[in-house]
């Protein structure tokens, strides 16, 4: 790939009942990772978008970058009280991988397991593919 | 006993939107305890639409949230910073691979 070529695409992710959105920015230079990043969003949002131009979002191409470990998924009753919680891994082999900023020097951003407590393992930025 | 009076739903609904003027993010859903507030995030103003048939809307600004961090609650807050936790909620959750954005609305209803 090129030098400073984005290979992130937006995701846009809805839940149609109550009106909740998110947009991330996901690397496909990855292999399988947006398949993976996609179907682990569609457990829990009504729609979710992919779209079709380059776009590494507001932190830009140096911006960090993390695989993430999974999410968790709410439990509610009829009622939409909330009864408990499901973790949902990711399920690709990079879960759980942290590429820091271009700038952040001796990065200690690196996310932990909201379970184990597990710390992300920390790769420095050369070929991130932001 | 359950209120009888628009009326005064309203004024209730008024009270609870007077007191909750800022909204933030929590990695935790927020219960009678405050959830986690994400590091780092800046606390939206409620913005309030009327308050109309014992129920007002909030709809913050959209919320920066950064690489790594997952948003689990949606909770109110009495000051931009510090302050108190005064409600929340759980919300459909999202660990994020890169900066990106989270919006959430939140009604209040009085019975």
């Amino acid at each position: 790939m090129a030098e400073n070529e984005v290979t992130k695409v937006r995701v846009t992710m809805r839940d149609d009942q109550t009106g909740q959105t998110a947009t991330d920015y996901v690397d496909t230079a990855r292999e399988g990772l947006l398949e993976a990043y996609v179907a682990d969003a569609r457990r829990r949002w009504s729609t979710v978008e992919v779209g079709e131009e380059p776009d590494a979002g507001p932190a830009g191409y140096d911006g960090a970058t993390f695989v993430p470990f999974g999410t968790p998924h709410l439990l509610r009753d009829a009622d939409g009280n909330v009864t408990g919680a499901e973790f949902h891994e990711l399920g690709h082999e990079l879960a759980g991988t942290f590429y820091p900023a271009t700038d952040c020097v001796d990065c200690d951003h690196a996310p932990s397991h909201p379970l184990t407590g597990q710390r992300a393992r920390t790769v420095q930025p050369k070929g991130k593919g932001a | 006993m359950a209120i009888q009076t628009v009326t005064e739903r309203n004024s209730l609904v008024a009270k609870y939107v007077a007191d909750c003027t800022y909204a933030t993010l929590t990695s935790t859903v927020p219960g009678a305890s405050a959830g986690t507030e994400l590091s780092g995030i800046t606390r939206q103003a409620s913005n309030w639409g009327a308050v109309a048939s014992s129920a007002a809307t909030a709809s913050p600004a959209a919320f920066a949230v950064a690489s790594g961090q997952t948003v689990a609650g949606f909770q109110f807050m009495s000051a931009v910073t510090a302050g108190n936790y005064l409600d929340g909620v759980g919300v459909t959750s999202q660990a994020f691979s890169s900066a990106g954005t989270y919006t959430a609305t939140a009604t209040y209803t009085q019975s």
